[in-house]
């Protein structure tokens, strides 16, 4: 279920491949322009891997894979955008790529619905709602669900049997 | 409890004050405990009597009256204890280690926590020991209960070594730039040091080859480290040296005797018919002549070895002094805060001077700049190892206050116990210590409660009645490693196996090996113990203990023999933040090994590849050590070259080698923490930013280690 | 490094590869000359062990010629590495000026 946006606010418009994403600019940190990446082994295929952040180690979270969207090539305009969001009860800091980065625009409340259930790529759990703007769509991110701790799959389920000779509680 | 002098007392002067009462509650604990085992220790029980006397006068001072008028009656006993009135025995210590807790009940303000009667009947019996009637002329022998040794005072001694290094003159070094100044600088790191260099082996120029390097130096040094360490100061040129000796001085540094021909004698110098005859010379005559001039006249041959004596004697001497005024100890207090701060900046600038260091190695014909830097390299090292040094406290001090904790257990269950502890003076860092308390206090309670049989079944299984709990802690490698033991029932995979179906977390059909089962007790909910008893019960399970261990990015372990008792074992990183690091390359990735755990780095050849005929195996002098191609392990692509390094490191007493396209190079690292995004990632324990602003990953050789020898075949890619 | 009568003035930067052509100049300054050699140090700022090595023979094959040879104007540079390599006293143990 999506939440729904009760007033206006301020949204930092990126894209990915051809379709325009927001987020909203409480979350947002700062843009920069990619470095290397380390790659950093990882469960999810999206995670990949780490930058440095002015002294501070960031992970860096390729949306595209995550969404399972069709990539574009790297482009000049390639950036990443540092998000902060809740993790369980702290906040966590992360990068996520994005092809370009727009502008800052303003939407409120009448000029937002909520997710269609169909009709969209992105799956809807992942949306706030949808923007209209010069007769386009913005696609708006909960990044709360983006990057729950679900989805990074740091929750392990209770019951993990262990597996062959290793074991899985070493 | 308090008048109205309180009132004038700013917050800080209270604080003071309670710390100042909680430091003679903690003297007072110690000493009462060290009395069950001797009672008539007198300088314990004239501690006893001095912290009384203290809080007596503190709590006067600042208006805490009940807490004075308490303590007034104690100190008095005490007074009497001292002057023989009253003999020292169990029940007395009893009843005082309760006044202790009265009293550090009513220091704590806490109206909730003093309970009245107790505290009167306490206050009363004291009052009574004081009266002439109350004859407490107490029996000498007791059972002792609660037995426990103190942490032995093993701090390993300084001593001097004489050490001398000299390169083999077949090898030209200086051509290979291989420089002394390292190794001797290396020297300078472990204590101090007297250096002395020899030239009997330096031809005239016409006879001289620029390249070899014919001065060596004899080296004399006071350490506290072992002869192995030193050792492993010239580890990367043991090959080049004709000769690397190190040699213990037998003497002891304070009491020993050091007089020159002493020295001599015991280097082998000298024989004892030298020595004892330029001693009948040096007494002959008015005005007797130094031994050293006297020996060297009659032998100007040991010219060269009586200077290196002389220059160890000086050493000696000008440390003996320091030692001298070292014993006054003076220490200072200061907030958890400041020294965070202290160690987050020392951190920082670890990581600039890095950067500055790199920068200046690519400059050109700036010499003077490339000193400096050096320089700056070896304070910064220097202030680094302070820093650490100072936020690290001997796990002794933990173990200390577990005495008291098994007492009252074993007191409490009826179990008879003894606690022996060794290691105590392992250093850790005080936040590490701090969150270790926990745990260790959960497993001490698990240990008595559930794992000592009860005198009676221990005799029946042909046991001594009392039960034995033995903490130990260790440095092994990068790692320090705390063991909680005992000789109790031990666990039984039966049952464990049993629970772990009841509880839904594994099938009946599942095989499991021994250890796999034991790692079940470390499950959520898991617990063999129908009845929580109210000592270790409240729920907290084995698996919040494993959880604040890894928190603190350590491991946990169980082994156990049934019937003989059950062994705990806890490895913690030894420093949070900075370490030295080996710098690897591979394809384009960069990997960093904690210097700690690399033993030595080898070419890998084509010959030692055909002669492991398939297998990942080499060969070092004699040692079959496996190896692993980074490459292979984290899926790395890019061309294979002819010439690659292997690392060889070692952690748990076994080795692996790493393969390696580079060797890079040495340089200290912060620990930065991946994240909790990372926090599964097996491979890593961690990263660090490197002076090129590259974030690199840093190595966990003990899961590597894991990983290779159960020949897994997952491999990561990236 | 210029050698003038019995002056032999360090270079800048001094190591192996320089080591070879000041052990030569030094035998011509020890054939060639009479009295003491005298090394000035001012220049100095880089410096290692295999240079001092080859001055320290110099020194050696000068004292058994009775000659001695002499430090001047130390640079700091030279200074700390002859402290760290334990050259910065001679054999009675007294600093080199």
């Amino acid at each position: 279920m999506a939440n729904r946006i009760e007033k206006t606010g301020q949204y930092l418009t990126f894209k990915l491949g051809e379709e325009i994403f927001g987020i909203n600019i409480a979350s947002v940190r700062e843009v920069l322009k990619p470095t290397k990446i380390t790659h950093i082994p990882a469960a999810m295929d999206f995670l990949k891997g780490v930058i440095n952040v002015r002294g501070n180690v960031v992970p860096v979270v390729d949306l595209q894979t995550q969404f399972k969207l069709p990539h574009a090539a790297n482009s000049q305009r390639t950036r990443v955008i540092i998000v902060e969001s809740e993790l369980g009860d702290s906040k966590v800091i992360l990068g996520a790529l994005a092809d370009s980065v727009d502008e800052v625009i303003e939407l409120d409340a009448s000029q937002i619905e909520p997710a269609p259930r169909v009709g969209v790529r992105l799956d809807s759990r992942f949306i706030l709602g949808i923007g209209k703007r010069d007769g386009g769509f913005i696609i708006l991110l909960d990044v709360a669900r983006v990057f729950s701790e679900e989805e990074l799959l740091l929750v392990e389920a209770v019951a993990t049997k262990p597996t062959g000779a290793t074991g899985s509680y070493s | 409890m308090t008048s109205s002098l309180s009132d004038f007392i700013s917050p800080e002067e209270m604080e003071q004050v309670h710390t100042d009462i909680n430091d003679n509650l903690t003297a007072l604990e110690d000493a009462l405990l060290l009395l069950e085992k001797e009672p008539a220790d007198g300088e314990r029980i004239n501690t006893v009597f001095r912290a009384m006397h203290s809080i007596k006068g503190i709590a006067g001072m600042f208006g805490m009256e009940r807490i004075a008028e308490f303590t007034h009656h104690v100190e008095d006993v005490y007074d009497w204890v001292r002057k023989g009135r009253i003999t020292m025995d169990k029940e007395l210590i009893s009843l005082t280690l309760l006044a202790r807790d009265q009293i550090a009940a009513l220091a704590s303000g806490n109206p909730a926590g003093v309970q009245e009667e107790e505290l009167q009947r306490v206050q009363t019996a004291f009052q009574v020991m004081l009266t002439p009637a109350a004859g407490h002329e107490k029996q000498k022998n007791q059972e002792p209960v609660g037995l426990s040794k103190a942490w032995p005072t093993e701090k390993t001694a300084e001593a001097l070594y004489w050490v001398r290094f000299r390169f083999d003159l077949h090898n030209p070094i200086f051509a290979c730039a291989t420089s002394p100044l390292p190794y001797l600088n290396g020297l300078k790191r472990l204590g101090e040091c007297q250096i002395i260099p020899q030239f009997d082996l330096l031809p005239e120029l016409d006879d001289l080859d620029v390249n070899i390097c014919y001065l060596y130096w004899d080296v004399a040094l006071i350490t506290d480290q072992s002869e192995l360490d030193i050792r492993s100061e010239f580890m990367f040129i043991e090959e080049d040296l004709a000769e690397l000796s190190i040699k213990k001085s037998p003497e002891d540094l304070a009491e020993g005797d050091w007089r020159l021909g002493r020295i001599l004698l015991d280097q082998g110098v000298i024989s004892p018919q030298t020595l004892a005859e330029t001693v009948r010379q040096q007494r002959i005559g008015s005005h007797p002549e130094p031994i050293g001039a006297l020996l060297t006249a009659a032998d100007p041959g040991i010219a060269a070895p009586v200077v290196t004596a002389l220059a160890g004697q000086k050493l000696v001497k000008s440390r003996q002094e320091v030692s001298g005024k070292e014993n006054e100890v003076t220490s200072v207090r200061v907030p958890s805060a400041k020294l965070d701060l202290l160690v987050n900046q020392v951190g920082e600038l670890v990581i600039a001077q890095a950067r500055l260091r790199q920068l200046i190695v690519s400059m050109k014909e700036a010499y003077a700049l490339q000193g400096v830097s050096e320089e700056i390299t070896l304070l910064t090292e220097n202030l680094r190892d302070s820093t650490m040094s100072i936020r690290m406290l001997p796990i002794g001090t933990l173990f200390n206050k577990f005495n008291r904790l098994v007492r009252d257990l074993a007191s409490d269950l009826q179990k008879s116990m003894i606690m022996e502890t060794s290691g105590g003076e392992t250093e850790l860092d005080k936040t590490v210590i701090e969150h270790l308390n926990d745990p260790l206090v959960h497993l001490i309670r698990n240990s008595i409660d559930h794992g000592i049989e009860s005198p009676e079944q221990r005799i029946a299984a042909g046991k001594k009645p009392g039960g034995r709990i033995f903490l130990s802690a260790n440095h092994a490698g990068a790692d320090v490693v705390i063991r909680v033991s005992d000789d109790g029932r031990g666990l039984d995979p039966k049952v464990l196996r049993a629970k772990g179906i009841e509880k839904g977390l594994i099938t009946a059909e599942q095989t499991l090996s021994p250890r796999e089962i034991f790692q079940l007790i470390f499950a959520p909910g898991f617990s063999t113990k129908s009845s929580v008893s109210n000592l270790s019960g409240r729920g907290v399970g084995m698996d919040v203990v494993k959880k604040h261990i890894e928190s603190l990015r350590g491991t946990l372990h169980i082994e156990s023999v049934l019937g003989e008792g059950c062994t705990i074992t806890i490895k913690l990183p030894l420093t949070l933040a900075i370490i030295d690091g080996f710098l690897v390359q591979t394809c384009e990735e960069r990997f960093v090994i904690p210097l700690t755990t690399v033993r030595e780095c080898v070419r890998l050849t084509k010959e030692e590849i055909d002669k492991a005929h398939g297998e990942q195996i080499i060969n070092i002098r004699n040692e079959i050590v496996p190896y692993v191609r980074l490459r292979d392990l984290f899926k790395l692509r890019g061309v294979q070259p002819d010439k690659e390094q292997v690392v060889i490191t070692e952690a748990d007493s076994q080795r692996v080698g790493l393969v390696v396209d580079h060797v890079l190079g040495q340089s200290q690292v912060v620990i930065k923490s991946l994240g909790s995004v990372f926090r599964n990632v097996p491979l890593f324990s961690g990263a660090t930013i490197l002076g090129d602003g590259e974030v690199v990953p840093i190595l966990d050789i003990g899961k590597i280690l894991e990983q290779v020898t159960n020949s897994s075949n997952d491999v990561y890619s990236l | 490094m210029e050698a003038n009568e019995n002056r032999l003035v360090l270079r800048n930067r001094n190591d192996i590869d320089n080591a070879q052509e000041l052990r030569d100049t030094l035998i011509t300054l020890v054939k060639q000359g009479k009295g003491d050699v005298i090394v000035v140090g001012q220049a100095v700022e880089l410096i290692d062990v295999a240079t001092l090595q080859v001055l320290w023979s110099a020194m050696k094959t000068l004292k058994n010629r009775g000659r001695k040879l002499k430090f001047s104007d130390i640079s700091p540079a030279l200074q700390r590495v002859m402290e760290e390599s334990g050259l910065e006293k001679n054999e009675n143990d007294q600093l080199i000026p």
